[in-house]
């Protein structure tokens, strides 16, 4: 197997993320679409480690998981304060929240 | 020929490809976070098969045991009903056109002598990769009974509202 196999399914995933993102207005998939881009990122970097880098990749690959992490606790606490506000979860009407 | 690990890499992105279509084109938010710890579940099996077997279970630990959970719990579970999802004309088009445009430079670039590095698990005796197929039991046990458990409480609420 060639490592651009590896390349093109990260950036497969990456695009698909991205226009995640673009294409929904709803809070909740926005995070799940970065998420998707946060998988991409390891995907890659895991296969560039794999056939390239000479060195370690634990600390780069715990960086990006503890993002991810931290951006799911984010979405929870923000999930669970919409539904108690009982606010709208479209993003492009989320200047109401200032209020 | 195509080889018998091209094809099977073929098959994995394949269904991971598909699983992250998904997770914007179902209209259920429960279902969309099946998808997304499908993404995570294929990604630990594409580092299982670049020869990874610890990368695959910190991701099978992290991403499926740690952020799917909180994302089952914390905002699917909860939120049950339905919602608008995202523009299926705009989605497919743009990742596609997102995709050539990254991937455009790879055309350009002579891949280097390929090496065959792997992050070694320190002080685990034995050869790790053997206890990999037991962690993907364990997950997919782990999976299948957290989400019996939240379908098990939403029968159990609509029983309790029809009493």
């Amino acid at each position: 197997m060639i490592p651009l196999f590896i390349i093109l399914l990260s950036v497969l995933v990456f695009a698909i993320g991205a226009a995640g993102i673009v294409a929904s207005r709803h809070f909740v998939m926005i995070i799940l679409a970065m998420e998707v881009m946060l998988v991409a990122a390891t995907l890659l970097a895991v296969g560039f480690f794999y056939y390239y880098a000479d060195g370690q990749i634990v600390l780069l690959l715990f960086s990006i998981w503890a993002i991810a992490a931290v951006e799911a606790i984010a979405l929870i606490a923000f999930y669970q304060y919409m539904l108690k506000e009982e606010s709208t979860m479209d993003v492009t009407k989320l200047s109401g929240l200032r209020d | 020929m195509v080889s018998l690990d091209t094809l099977l890499f073929i098959a994995i992105a394949a269904i991971e490809i598909l699983a992250a279509y998904s997770i914007f084109l179902f209209r259920n938010l429960m279902h969309s976070a099946i998808a997304l710890s499908t993404v995570f579940g294929i990604t630990s099996l594409v580092f299982a098969f670049l020869n990874q077997p610890l990368l695959a279970v910190f991701q099978l630990f992290i991403m499926v045991g740690g952020i799917s959970v909180y994302i089952f719990v914390g905002v699917a579970a909860p939120g049950l009903a339905r919602f608008k999802h995202a523009r299926v004309g705009v989605l497919v088009p743009l990742s596609i056109l997102i995709f050539a445009v990254l991937s455009y430079p790879l055309l350009s670039i002579a891949f280097g002598p390929q090496s065959d590095n792997t992050v070694q698990p320190g002080g685990i005796a034995g050869t790790f990769s053997s206890w990999l197929p037991l962690f993907y039991l364990i997950m997919l046990l782990l999976f299948a009974v957290s989400l019996g458990a939240i379908l098990l409480i939403k029968m159990a609420r609509a029983h309790g509202a029809k009493k």
